[in-house]
C-alpha cells in the first residue's frame, strides 16, 4: 500500500499596518488539491473614508495607506484630481514629483532586496541572521534606504509623514542648498548602485521559466514612474480612463481583497512587468551595465524581480542626479486650484507596481467618490498562478519545510506589503495510511 | 557624533500609534533649543532607525506596544522588548532595528527605551486616547525634567 501524503500548510490571518494576508495550501498524493491565497486590502477602507472630504485633504489621507509608499498614493491621487479638475501642472513640479518618486523607488527597492528577499537567497532565516556573515551587504542596503529616504523628506516637508505633496504641485519648493547637499550624495552612491546590479546578477535563483502577461505605463521619453500610458505584453496600450473598459475586478470566496483581472486573465505588475516592457527606456549605461551581466529582457522568470529591483535602483539614482544637477528654485511650487464638478484618474507606478485612481467631485471638489486599485490586489491571481506552477516546477515530493520556505520566496518576490513577515507561514502536516 | 542626546519618538498616524510623536512635540513645546539636543519624530522607520541612532551619543527611544492596560508606562530592556508585540512595518519594527544593529556592531553604548502600552491603533484616528494622552503627558514631563537637569542645568525645573 503506498503511503499517502497530505500536507497542509495554513497561513493565520496576519494583524499589522499595510499589509493582512493568509496562505492556505494542501497538497494530496503529490498533487496540489487546494491553494488560496488571501490578501486583504486596507484602501478599501479608505476609498469610503474619502467621501465628503475636500479635495485638499486626499493627498495627506490617501498617504496613510502605506507607510512604504505613501508617495505612489499622493502622485496617483493629485494626478487624478487635476485631471478632474483641468489643471496642467508646470513643467518644475513634474520634474519635482518625478525625483520625489525616486526617493521612494529607492527606499522601498533597498529594503526589499536586502532586508526582506536577500535572506531567502543566500539561506538565513532573517537578515539578522544574515548581517552576521554578510555586514556589507546589509550596510549596503541600509545606505541606499536612507538616502531614499532623505530624498522623500527634502519634499515631505516634515519627517513624520510626506506632506509636501498638494494637488497643483508642492506646498514648498527645497531650498537650493539642500539640494546640492543631496545630489552629492546621490553621485557617489552610483557606483554601488551599479555594481550592486552585477551583484544580484550572480546570485543563484530558481531557473522557472512561465508565461504571464506584464502590464506597467510606459513613456515615449522616460522610464515610466509617474506618468504614462498603460500598456502590455498583450498588446494593451490605453489611457488611465480606459482601465474600467480592460480590467475587472472580483470577490474570491476565501478573500476579503478584490482580484483585478485583464480581460478575464491574470497578470503582473511591478518591477519584473515594468523592466520587460521598458528596457529599452533605460539611460544608456544602465541599459549597457544589465546587457554585461548577460540576463535578458524580457524575462519570464519572476525570479529576475530582484535583477529588476536592483536596475530601479540604478534608475532612480540616475534620474535624481540628472533632476538635482538643474534644480533651481521656481516662481511657484504649485499652481493655483480653481476646483470644479468632474472625472478625473490618476496612475503611476509604486514601487511594487501600477498604482490606480478614479475620483468624482462637486462643484467645490469635495470627494462624491474614490476608487483605488493598488498593486498588491492586481498581482494578487497572479501570485497563486505562479505558486501552483512554481510549487510543481519545484517538486512536491520536497520535505515539509522546503514547500513552505519556497512558497515564502514566491510570495515575497513580488514584494506584497505581507512579504514583510518574514516568517508568516505555519506548516501543519496531515499523513494518511 | 552631531548630537549629546537624542529623543525618538516612533509612531505612525493611526491613532494611538501615534503617541510617540505626541510625545516629541510635547518635549519641543517644553524644552527650549540646544545645539546638543535632537527631538526626533519618526514614521516607521524600520531599519533605517540603525542609521538615525547613530547621530547621537545618547538615544531615548520612544514606541508603542501592544499591552495591557493601555496607558502602561514601560521602561524595557532590549530583551524584554525582542519579546514583545511592537507596532511595526513590513514586520520590521523597533526590536528588529536594534537586534540588526547589535548584528552589526552599530548598537549605541547608551540606549534607553520607552513604551506605552496601547489597546489598539485606528488607522483614521487622529486623536490618543484618554488613557494614552495620559501616559504620554506623564513620560513627557518625566523625561523633560531629565533633559533640562542634564542639558539645561540653570533654567531646570
Amino acid at each position: 500500500m503506498s503511503e499517502r501524503r497530505r500536507i497542509q500548510i495554513d497561513v493565520p490571518a496576519l494583524t499589522r499596518v499595510e499589509g493582512e494576508g493568509a496562505l492556505h495550501l494542501v497538497i494530496e498524493q503529490e498533487r496540489i488539491e487546494r491553494l488560496q491565497l488571501s490578501i486583504f486590502e486596507p484602501p478599501r477602507y479608505f476609498e469610503k473614508f474619502l467621501e465628503g472630504r475636500e479635495y485638499h485633504e486626499v493627498p495627506d489621507i490617501v498617504a496613510r495607506i502605506c507607510g512604504i509608499c505613501p508617495v505612489a498614493y499622493q502622485m496617483s491621487a493629485v494626478q487624478a484630481l487635476e485631471q478632474a479638475f483641468g489643471l496642467t501642472v508646470s513643467p518644475w513640479v513634474e520634474r519635482m514629483r518625478r525625483l520625489f518618486y525616486c526617493g521612494e523607488w529607492l527606499q522601498s527597492h533597498a529594503l526589499h532586496i536586502h532586508l526582506l528577499a536577500l535572506p531567502d537567497f543566500l539561506g538565513y532565516d532573517s537578515v539578522i541572521g544574515m548581517a552576521a556573515d554578510h555586514p556589507d551587504v546589509v550596510q549596503r542596503g541600509l545606505r541606499l534606504q536612507a538616502l531614499g529616504n532623505d530624498l522623500i523628506r527634502l519634499f515631505g516637508g516634515r519627517s513624520v509623514h510626506p506632506v509636501g505633496a498638494c494637488v497643483g504641485g508642492f506646498h514648498r519648493a527645497p531650498p537650493v542648498e539642500q539640494v546640492r547637499a543631496l545630489h552629492l550624495r546621490l553621485a557617489a552612491a552610483c557606483a554601488e548602485a551599479a555594481e550592486l546590479t552585477r551583484w544580484c546578477a550572480t546570485l543563484t535563483v530558481p531557473q522557472q521559466q512561465q508565461a504571464f502577461i506584464s502590464v506597467a505605463l510606459h513613456h515615449a521619453r522616460e522610464y515610466p514612474l509617474h506618468r504614462g500610458t498603460l500598456v502590455s505584453s498583450s498588446g494593451l496600450s490605453i489611457a488611465a480612463q480606459q482601465w474600467e473598459q480592460h480590467f475587472s475586478e472580483q470577490h474570491a470566496p476565501h478573500s476579503t481583497a478584490l482580484w483585478a483581472l485583464l480581460e478575464g486573465q491574470p497578470y503582473l505588475v511591478g518591477p519584473l512587468a515594468r523592466l520587460n516592457l521598458n528596457y529599452d527606456q533605460l539611460p544608456a549605461p544602465i541599459l549597457h551595465n544589465l546587457h554585461s551581466t548577460g540576463i535578458v529582457f524580457p524575462s519570464g522568470n519572476m525570479f529576475h524581480s530582484l535583477l529588476a529591483r536592483a536596475v530601479e535602483i540604478e534608475l532612480a539614482l540616475h534620474e535624481a542626479l540628472q533632476i538635482t544637477a538643474a534644480y533651481e528654485l521656481p516662481q511657484a511650487s504649485r499652481l493655483e486650484v480653481r476646483p470644479r464638478a468632474g472625472i478625473g484618474y490618476g496612475m503611476t507606478e509604486a514601487p511594487r507596481g501600477l498604482l490606480w485612481h478614479r475620483y468624482e467631485t462637486d462643484r467645490d471638489g469635495r470627494i462624491l467618490s474614490a476608487r483605488i486599485v493598488p498593486p498588491t490586489s492586481q498581482n494578487q491571481a497572479r501570485i497563486e498562478e505562479d505558486l501552483h506552477r512554481s510549487l510543481q516546477q519545484f517538486g512536491l515530493a520536497h520535505p515539509d519545510d522546503a514547500i513552505r520556505r519556497h512558497c515564502e520566496q514566491v510570495i515575497r518576490n513580488y514584494d506584497p506589503c505581507i512579504s514583510c513577515a518574514t516568517h508568516f507561514l505555519r506548516l501543519q502536516l496531515e499523513r494518511r495510511p | 557624533m552631531t548630537y549629546q542626546l537624542q529623543v525618538i519618538g516612533v509612531g505612525s498616524p493611526a491613532g494611538d500609534d501615534r503617541l510617540g510623536w505626541e510625545l516629541i512635540a510635547l518635549l519641543q513645546q517644553r524644552l527650549p533649543y540646544h545645539h546638543r539636543l535632537r527631538l526626533q519624530a519618526l514614521d516607521r522607520p524600520g531599519p533605517e532607525l540603525i542609521e538615525q541612532l547613530a547621530l547621537a551619543e545618547e538615544t531615548w527611544l520612544i514606541d508603542a506596544l501592544f499591552s495591557a492596560p493601555a496607558g502602561t508606562i514601560l521602561h524595557p530592556s532590549a530583551t524584554m522588548l525582542a519579546g514583545a508585540e511592537i507596532h511595526s512595518t513590513h514586520g520590521f519594527g523597533v526590536s528588529d532595528s536594534l537586534q540588526l544593529a547589535a548584528a552589526l556592531g552599530r548598537l549605541p553604548e547608551r540606549l534607553e527605551l520607552y513604551a506605552i502600552s496601547i489597546a489598539a491603533a485606528d488607522p483614521l484616528a487622529e486623536q490618543l486616547s484618554a488613557p494614552v494622552r495620559l501616559a504620554v503627558s506623564q513620560l513627557a514631563q518625566r523625561l523633560a525634567a531629565q533633559i533640562e537637569q542634564r542639558l539645561f542645568p540653570a533654567t531646570g525645573g
